[in-house]
């Protein structure tokens, strides 16, 4: 593929997700009856209608640019000393940002995964994961190697379902499910979004908990975390816990 | 409408702002960096990047908020 349509397709894709998250607003405000909420609602959806126009201009302005040439960079091999230093720990606090942390777990799923035999557990907390597993599609993880474990109370298909509120099951399920699997790599997805349910303190107990049994049973915990004013004495706290914090 | 049923279509639109769209944003900006444009092409589509990623972090954390409230409330 020439660079050219490289970057013509993922401007495609994102027009495309854009159109997608339109009408799902349009559809939000047929069904949700909280005026502040549509409200603000209504708002993204006008924004996502502004997007499409800006994708299509980002279009036309690749489209009408002569051949692309490609720069010579050089590659460091970034994810594969990550995925040795993943390797190596029980826990690890990732803290990273929200523009780009779905960018970097995918690049470390795909370094951890590249034995078939290497097995992932993933826990969404907040996110339907239908939009994870297209991303992990995408960039050619296989899903197999990987079960879900969602906490937004939705069934889907094979994945397990847990009560975001019921932190004490979600810990029996990542140990149950690990059980069987040499050296699994447990994801969470984010430990940020348990504050919206649970405080400090509780989440602190469950994160010493989780990484008591990852060193006994053998597994690595990542717990991924974001950057944020208001969950800057969550971070620091939760970073204490972890044999490696990971910043980027 | 049931507070479970609003939280779940909220959770949606978390998903759609924080996945797809944050994550594609990254790949466009990170192959556009690969590419040899002129100065002007360049600022152009920069431009246009960041403002589509600082209008979805918007749309993310209103989406968090609006969660947060719905969990909160009796």
């Amino acid at each position: 593929m020439t660079s050219k349509t490289e970057l013509i397709n993922l401007l495609k894709n994102q027009l495309q997700v854009e159109i997608n998250s339109r009408d799902i607003y349009t559809k939000f405000l047929k069904e949700i009856d909280n005026a502040n909420f549509n409200k603000i609602i209504s708002k993204i959806e006008q924004d996502e209608e502004i997007h499409i126009q800006v994708v299509k201009e980002m279009i036309k302005i690749v489209e009408d640019y002569g051949a692309i040439k490609e720069k010579k960079i050089k590659k460091e091999g970034v994810e594969e000393t990550k995925a040795v230093a993943i390797s190596q720990s029980n826990s690890i606090f990732f803290l990273t940002d929200l523009e780009t942390y779905m960018y970097k777990i995918k690049r470390i799923l795909k370094e951890n995964l590249k034995e078939p035999s290497k097995k992932a557990v993933y826990v969404s907390y907040n996110k339907l994961p239908k939009y994870t597993k297209k991303i992990f599609e995408e960039y050619k993880i296989n899903s197999n190697q990987i079960i879900f474990i969602n906490c937004v109370g939705v069934s889907f298909g094979d994945d397990i379902s847990i009560n975001p509120q019921d932190l004490t099951k979600l810990a029996i399920t990542i140990n149950n499910t690990v059980t069987d699997m040499k050296n699994p790599l447990v994801v969470i997805d984010t430990v940020s979004a348990f504050s919206v349910y649970h405080s400090l303190d509780l989440i602190s107990k469950f994160v010493s908990s989780m990484n008591d049994s990852a060193r006994r049973k053998n597994y690595t915990i990542l717990w991924i975390a974001l950057r944020s004013e208001s969950g800057a004495e969550l971070n620091s706290k939760l970073a204490s816990f972890c044999d490696t914090v990971m910043k980027e | 409408m049931k507070k479970e049923k609003l939280i779940s279509l909220l959770n949606e639109g978390l998903s759609v702002e924080e996945i797809p769209t944050i994550t594609n944003l990254k790949e466009i900006e990170e192959v556009i960096k690969k590419f040899d444009f002129d100065a002007e092409t360049n600022k152009k589509l920069n431009d246009k990047i960041q403002r589509l990623e600082k209008e979805t972090i918007g749309h993310a954390n209103a989406f968090s908020s609006m969660i947060k409230i719905t969990v909160q409330e009796k």
